[in-house]
């Protein structure tokens, strides 16, 4: 089984746990510009090869909670489509 | 590669690898104001970027050219895309274009992250501009004058 059937299989029924407003919510939710600043500074460090393991830990940890929620958007996106 | 980027469904709008005659022909395509550089690491490409008019039409917007990066996920966060962007900088300036601009789907943070590092600032949003398997995403506009 892919990751991708396996993150499927993991998100799909937690998308289902949001009522409408809770969904929208969601839906419309956008990463604060101080954390997408964060972001880019540890993106210009990362160009460099000047990421502390430390820094690379946050880095990681960040885009992958951001990858996170932008799966369950997606997914509740289409659910609110679909109905 | 693009099967491996393909395949993600999320970071990219590319949602089924070219063919190697669709890439010829792409390739074959391109004018003197437009290349692709790629990353090599032993004998294999790990990653790319394009650059192109963003209007091969208008005149008016000769100015304004567009780029893509695609890079392998094991060799990302590693620099290969900044030393992408050093030898595309280089080479946008030389074939006169002032600015340079890309769309970045809203879902991919670490390829949003990583232009703003470059120095590209978001400039607008195109609601529901890609539909992968049914899921529809924004694409964010960025911009970065050269």
């Amino acid at each position: 089984m892919s990751s991708t059937n396996l993150l499927d299989e993991l998100l799909d029924p937690v998308s289902e746990c949001f009522d409408e407003a809770s969904a929208q919510r969601l839906a419309d939710f956008r990463i604060a510009p101080s954390l997408q600043n964060r972001m880019a500074e540890l993106a210009a460090q990362a160009n460099e090869g000047l990421l502390s393991p430390e820094e690379q830990d946050q880095y990681e940890a960040l885009i992958n909670a951001a990858d996170l929620i932008a799966i369950l958007q997606l997914k509740v996106r289409k659910q609110r489509l679909a109905s | 590669m693009f099967e491996a980027v393909a395949a993600e469904r999320i970071h990219s709008a590319i949602d089924k690898a070219w063919t190697a005659d669709e890439e010829r022909a792409y390739i074959e395509s391109l004018s003197d104001r437009e290349v692709i550089h790629v990353a090599v690491q032993q004998g294999r490409i790990v990653g790319l970027q394009v650059c192109d008019r963003w209007s091969s039409l208008l005149p008016s917007m000769a100015h304004v050219g567009q780029i893509g990066t695609f890079l392998l996920p094991d060799y990302r966060r590693s620099g290969l895309g900044k030393r992408l962007w050093t030898a595309t900088q280089d080479f946008a300036r030389g074939a006169g274009y002032r600015k340079i601009v890309i769309q970045v789907r809203a879902s991919n943070h670490a390829a949003q992250a990583y232009y703003r590092s470059l120095g590209f600032n978001e400039c607008g949003r195109l609601s529901q501009q890609v539909i992968v398997d049914g899921f529809a995403d924004d694409e964010v506009l960025m911009e970065l004058f050269l």
